[in-house]
């Protein structure tokens, strides 16, 4: 068979075989469903670009996903001046964690990019460490040097002007597949130390990152001396600004991506997808989850292979063949199982060839394309219907009516779900669960047991349950078990079971009800499967028969999923259930527990129930204890150490105070632990608001209140000791007080005056130290408005407080929350006024950088003799002093004056760069200059000296000539010999324009004599002696000695005109007839009558005719007469 | 410790010394830098061997391995048992015999796997919070112990530490027995002291997740381990010995 060209299908090459990997190949191929990403990159560049401090930013996105691709052409967007021209960017790929590579490409790019800094980047030390570092010092000494060298580089680069270098960093590949992992470590390390050293620097970096990369990254940091992972510290420093994420492409995205690839390998580019069929897009797209890399491989093999077949186009048949064997990105899958497809085909033989063979005609379209296919497409149209029925346990085609009623066919989404892997089991598994579902179809509720087996191993596994006790109602199996929120310490007991057949099981949830309302269970749950469950005649005489307590038991604390309704709906759930309930498979690894969990939305569903059902008890005495420490002091918060030895809880670990922070016991500040407050809702609070509402209650009252609504989460006789420890927590609190009344002791609120006043007075303490806190930031040039309004709201808060004259505790609660709320915003201060010193500190460290290097220049240029000596001494003494004073105020706190020191700081090493470079540009023309003054000089002596000679007296070019020597001697040599060589430059420059000026003016005076002398000399040798003529040529010689040239010219002109005068013969008037009209070959009498009378011209006329001078005289008689 | 017992093996009986300086020379130096001292180590793994775990004997002049364990009840392993098998490859079974062996002889880290296996999986925490000052087969946790018992755990690959949590990688059957028991106290028929084991079997797939093939499995290994433990009954019922349960420490 012949191959296909690529002419043969408008192409001049394969689109798809480049996979952007480099800057060489994201050249000429555009993004693609990346508005919002490339907005967000736009925005953060300008934003960066507006401050002169450093901006970071995270690019994330998986294998393929176009981080490179948007790096470059980020890079090639700033460097093209999009964003400004003193701006620059650096991209940084392929790197091999080499941070020397890293800084060789950072010197190399900006050697290129950065001429105004290149006499800086040529004299950088050497950055390899020197033979006396110790070996195992020197990879820590390399990063050093680099880093200073860095520092060096954005001192020069602010001195020059430019405002900022973009290091576009996309090493997130090389992270995930470098093995030497210490390698990746000190990359990374390298990174940190960079952005720590050089944070107040406008060196912004945007750095492509994946999830992969952030995993190997995600170690313990051998640098540190506690457990401190790398990444964290690597995430900290990115975490201002939320990275940019880089998702998949959605359908329409990818037909674009697509068309674009397509185009650029078209001679004309169009709008066709061909030779891609638009279906097979969507399918692919889909079945890889819209990798762009992934889907430009794809169509790279199906081009491929469509070439050699000889065809001329990428359909349905092809791709289902290259998914086939093509292993997905994401999970190294294969995406399409050719198996099951060949399965259908032999089940689909064995029933009708014919059939079979339309199948395998039609499958392109249906799986490949996902198009539909009418009965027409078949050769005996009664196939489409008969596809519809199961056929072995599986039905291929759905039926489906459009608005006009015409019938058409698609492929079965359980058989898209079974042939393409993501979505599959092994094919061992999918036969298991085939049986399984045979079993389910044909007697569901003798397999009753082992769906509640499965649920319950669904849970035991993914929720960690732990089995309690089995119980049976009407042959239906009930299990207990115990089951926590999330790491809870504290376990609630769950009953539950499953269910799937035809009729309500009326018994079963009778069951139920008893297990909870004897409290062998906190809550029950079934996972149901049946029709709708509210039509079911049974239910609803359950429902009617139930009684008071039955029903509240039912409603509350008895929770039925249906499986029609799952919140994430599996079409084989059940099948899976059963198969993992089935005691004789032995093997269920394959069946994903945790997507099962998901699916059914049970653990949401319980914590929901647990949280605002359950009244909790935890077991383990040292969680009580670390309880009702907190409970001591609301205000005061604990490290987990802190806790572990006050509470003598050795053991006592985050996982279990996050579990109390679940359940609303405690909160969480940052690191530190503290009581839940009351508009957290702990439990404690229901207990508080019945006391509250009842204004006081005994202990049986509380616990009758408790259990008409909740349940208590204790053994059957500990309700007691839970109260009681709920009760000694409130106390604790100081939120009530217990008395002895009569025969029992009843709770009521506390009186809160007191406490509260104490509480008042904090906060306004506290919020003095936050307004003095506030002035110390403004020092610092913090922008303190949004403080100042917090710190208005706070006061507006407290104000009510100051005056209210019945305290409650939630009044407590308000103030104290008032004053963590000022403690929050002072952290905020405090930690901003903390970054912006260290940020000051950096800008001042890169100063310093600024400084040495100005104050080298200034050694150099005294060296060249550029600058004086006094200069020298001065100009470094002023940056010194400046330096030193800034230094000074960065020790004082006193911001605004380090930052006004550090602007004439800035200002002063301007202007010290610019004038030594104007220096050195203005000196040597200075020297040019005054070279040709001199030359200029001595041919404007000789010029007057020989127009002196000639008797030339005038004083006006005399005496320019004085002054432009007075201004050399006056202001040029002082000037120049002051260094001043610009300023001596414009000086020199202007006397040298004088002085050419002045030697053309004489030069032309001179010409003009001579010119005059040759002229007279000449007029007189060439007319014979008249005595007459001659005398106008003597008076002209005489003006002339007396450089009158106005008169020469004058006397000259009278003598030409005489000589004309003499030379010319008389003409006769006919002549002069003649010679007016000759010129014309035919003249009328109109015209002659416009110079002569009638009389003159007739009798000249009639005599030239005579004379023979006029050929003819023409009369012409007019026609009508 | 299978170091010291292969040394053993080959030069038949050796001192004290000699054990000791093949050890610290098997031992890398740089690494044995972070041990507290090389003797207190292998004094320590000398310990071990013989004085608890039974595969080495003799004073500290003429150290030989064990021909066999005399523990009624139990099939232990001698030292010439571990060298047989460690001679011939079969490092597998190498681990089935120190593993045996320690769980016998120190009941209370059983106790501990039994613990991680009936959570699932377990935070150093809960086992910490379960076990400080426990008192398990006369012998009471602290901080330090509890974190030798984990150590050891994991040392004989009999959990895994992953994310945190500390699971189990395989039941032994020493473990299986302990939980028998447990079933069997609590399950069996008041009257004839026996139970089923097709009720056992399903409480085991429902409560352990050990499915029918796994108990069935589990069942013979403690039979061929512990030949005394079960007394089989009629119509599918068993029951347990409590005298040799006692005795083989499986409960206090």
């Amino acid at each position: 068979m012949l191959e296909t060209s690529y002419e043969d299908l408008g192409l001049i090459r394969n689109p798809f075989e480049t996979i952007i990997f480099d800057e060489h190949s994201a050249v000429g191929y555009g993004l693609y469903g990346r508005k919002d990403q490339l907005e967000r990159l736009g925005e953060f560049v300008r934003s960066a670009v507006r401050s002169d401090r450093q901006k970071r930013i995270l690019v994330m996105g998986e294998y393929g996903t176009g981080k490179t691709h948007h790096l470059i052409k980020l890079r090639d967007e700033i460097t093209s001046g999009k964003h400004g021209s003193d701006v620059t960017a650096i991209y940084l790929g392929s790197l091999g964690v080499s941070f020397r590579k890293f800084y060789e490409n950072i010197i190399e790019a900006l050697k290129q990019n950065t001429p105004a800094i290149r006499d800086t980047l040529e004299r950088l030390p050497d950055v390899e460490p020197g033979q006396s570092v110790e070996p195992t010092y020197a990879p820590e000494k390399l990063r050093e040097n680099i880093i200073a060298n860095l520092n060096r580089i954005m001192a020069d680069a602010k001195i020059n002007n430019v405002r900022g270098i973009f290091l576009l960093i996309d090493e997130a590949e090389d992270i995930v597949q470098w093995k030497d992992n210490d390698q990746v470590q000190y990359f990374v390390q390298s990174l940190i130390h960079l952005i720590n050293n050089l944070h107040g620097t406008p060196l912004h970096i945007i750095m492509g990152f994946s999830r992969e990369a952030v995993s190997k990254i995600s170690t313990v940091d051998p640098s540190q001396s506690s457990d401190r992972k790398l990444g964290d510290a690597f995430w900290q420093r990115f975490s201002a600004e939320e990275p940019i994420r880089l998702g998949n492409l959605r359908e329409r995205d990818a037909a674009s991506m697509i068309l674009d690839r397509l185009n650029s390998a078209r001679i004309v580019p169009s709008d066709s997808l061909y030779p891609i069929k638009q279906e097979v897009i969507s399918v692919v797209t889909r079945n890889v989850g819209g990798n762009p890399r992934e889907i430009l491989a794809i169509f790279n093999k199906a081009l491929t292979q469509t070439l050699k077949s000889g065809t001329k186009e990428i359909n349905g048949n092809r791709i289902i063949q290259v998914l086939a064997k093509h292993e997905s990105f994401f999970n190294k899958n294969i995406v399409l199982d050719w198996n099951r497809i060949e399965s259908i085909q032999q089940n689909l033989a064995a029933e009708n060839e014919a059939l079979e063979a339309d199948f395998t005609a039609l499958m392109g379209v249906l799986i490949g394309e996902g198009k539909s296919v009418t009965e027409d497409d078949f050769t005996n149209p009664a196939f489409a219907e008969e596809l519809t029925k199961p056929i072995h346990g599986i039905r291929i085609l759905e039926r489906k009516t459009n608005k006009d009623g015409e019938i058409f066919y698609i492929i079965n989404q359980e058989v898209i779900a079974e042939i393409f892997k993501g979505k599959r089991h092994d094919s061992e598994t999918e036969q298991i669960l085939y049986n399984e579902s045979i079993d389910l179809m044909t007697n569901p509720e003798r397999y009753q047991d082992q769906l509640t087996r499965g649920l319950w191993k669904v849970l035991q596994k993914e929720m960690n349950a732990e089995y309690k006790s089995k119980h049976l109602f009407d042959d239906k199996l009930v299990i207990i078990g115990n089951c926590r929120v999330g790491n809870s310490p504290i376990p609630f007991s769950l009953a539950l079971t499953a269910f799937k057949g035809s009729e309500f099981p009326e018994y079963l949830y009778r069951g139920l009800i008893k297990l909870i309302e004897s409290k062998q269970a906190n809550f029950g749950v079934v996972l149901y499967d049946s029709s709708k469950i509210e039509l079911d005649p049974v239910y609803q005489g359950f429902r009617r028969d139930l009684k008071e307590a039955g029903k509240s038991v039912f409603l509350e604390s008895l929770r039925t999923i249906e499986f029609k309704k799952l919140p994430i709906p599996d079409g084989q759930l059940m099948e899976k259930i059963k198969l993992l309930g089935n005691p004789d498979v032995e093997t269920t690894d394959n069946i994903d527990t945790s997507g099962l969990l998901s699916s059914i939305g049970i653990a949401s569903e319980m914590e929901q129930l647990v949280l605002t059902k359950v009244i909790p008890f935890p077991d383990d005495p040292s969680v009580r204890r670390v309880i009702e420490k907190l409970a001591e002091d609301q205000t005061k918060t604990y490290s987990l150490k802190e806790l572990k030895n006050e509470c003598n809880a050795p053991y006592l670990d985050s996982e279990t105070l996050n579990g109390l922070l679940k359940q609303h016991f405690v909160k969480k500040d940052g690191t530190r632990w503290q009581i839940a407050s009351l508009d957290q809702d702990p439990i404690w609070k229901l207990i508080y608001g019945f006391i509250y509402q009842e204004k006081g209650a005994t202990l049986e009252e509380i616990k009758e209140y408790l259990e008409s609504q909740y349940t208590l989460q204790c053994s059957p006789g500990e309700e007691i000791r839970l109260l009681n420890w709920y009760i000694d927590l409130l106390v604790r609190l100081e939120m009530i007080t217990g008395a002895k009344e009569g025969a029992s002791v009843v709770y009521r609120l506390l009186n809160h005056s007191q406490k509260l006043d104490v509480l008042v007075t904090q906060c306004e303490d506290a919020l003095r130290g936050l307004k003095s806190l506030l002035t110390d930031a403004e020092r610092l040039n913090i922008a303190i408005s949004d403080y100042e309004r917090k710190v208005d709201t706070l006061e507006g808060r407290l104000d009510p407080l100051t005056v209210e004259p019945e305290p409650g505790s939630d009044h407590i609660i308000r103030a104290k929350n008032i004053l963590d709320d000022i403690g929050s915003v002072q952290n905020a201060v405090s930690e901003e006024i903390k970054s912006t010193r260290t940020s000051y500190a950096s800008t001042l460290s890169n100063y310093k950088e600024q400084m040495d290097l100005t104050k080298e220049r200034i050694r150099g240029a005294f060296e060249r003799g550029i600058i004086t000596d006094n200069e020298h001494a001065e100009w470094q003494a002023n940056i010194d002093d400046l330096y030193a004073q800034a230094s000074e105020k960065l020790k004082e706190g006193n911001f605004s004056a380090l930052t006004v020191y550090l602007s004439q700081l800035d200002k002063v090493i301007k202007i010290n760069t610019r004038e030594i470079r104007e220096r050195e540009t203005s000196k040597e023309p200075c020297i040019s200059y005054a070279k040709q003054v001199e030359d200029l000089k001595n041919a404007i002596g000789e010029l007057l000296a020989d127009l002196e000679e000639l008797g030339y007296s005038n004083p006006k070019y005399l005496e320019s000539y004085a002054d432009l020597n007075n201004k050399q001697s006056h202001e040029y040599l002082p000037l120049f010999n002051d260094g001043k060589y610009a300023d001596a430059l414009r000086i020199i420059e202007s006397i040298h324009t004088g002085l050419v000026t002045l030697k053309g003016n004489l030069v032309k005076q001179k010409t003009s004599y001579q010119n005059y002398e040759q002229m007279i000399e000449a007029q007189r040798a060439s007319v014979p002696e008249e005595s007459q003529t001659l005398l106008y040529l003597d008076e002209a010689e005489e003006a002339l000695r007396e450089w009158d040239f106005a008169t020469t010219e004058m006397k000259v002109s009278q003598f030409q005109d005489a000589l004309k005068k003499r030379e010319q013969p008389v003409k006769t008037p006919e002549e002069e007839f003649v010679e007016k009209f000759s010129a014309q070959g035919t003249v009328t009498l109109d015209t002659i009558l416009e110079s002569y009378t009638v009389d003159k011209a007739f009798k000249f006329l009639q005599s030239l005719y005579i004379r023979g001078d006029i050929e003819a005289i023409e009369i012409r008689i007019k026609k009508n007469h | 410790m299978l170091i010291a017992i292969e040394f053993i093996g080959k030069n038949g009986p050796v001192a004290k010394q000699k054990l000791f300086d093949h050890l610290v020379n098997f031992t890398n130096p740089d690494k044995d830098a972070q041990v507290k001292s090389r003797d207190g180590a292998t004094t320590d793994v000398l310990y071990y061997i013989r004085e608890i775990l039974g595969f080495v004997e003799g004073d500290d002049s003429v150290l030989t391995l064990t021909s066999a364990i005399q523990s009624p009840g139990i099939n232990l392993y001698s030292g010439k048992d571990l060298y047989a098998v460690k001679v011939r490859g079969d490092l597998q079974m190498a681990y089935t015999m120190l593993q045996t062996n320690n769980l016998y002889f120190s009941p209370e880290i059983r106790d501990m796997l039994g613990f991680i296996f009936k959570k699932g999986k377990a935070r150093r925490a809960e086992v910490g919070t379960e076990y400080l000052k426990k008192q398990v087969y006369g012998h009471t946790f602290n901080q330090a112990t509890i974190d030798f018992a984990l150590q050891t755990l994991l040392r004989l690959g009999l959990i895994e530490l992953q994310d945190n949590y500390y699971s189990i990688t395989y039941i032994h059957p020493l473990l299986f027995a302990q939980l028998l028991l447990e079933e069997y106290q609590a399950n069996a028929n008041p009257v004839d002291g026996t139970v089923s084991s097709g009720d056992m079997r399903d409480l085991f797939d429902l409560k352990y997740a050990i499915g029918y093939e796994g108990f069935d499995n589990n069942f013979s290994a403690v039979r061929l381990l512990l030949p005394e433990l079960i007394v089989t009954g009629s119509y599918e019922k068993y029951s347990m010995d409590m005298d040799i349960a006692r005795r083989l420490n499986l409960y206090a």
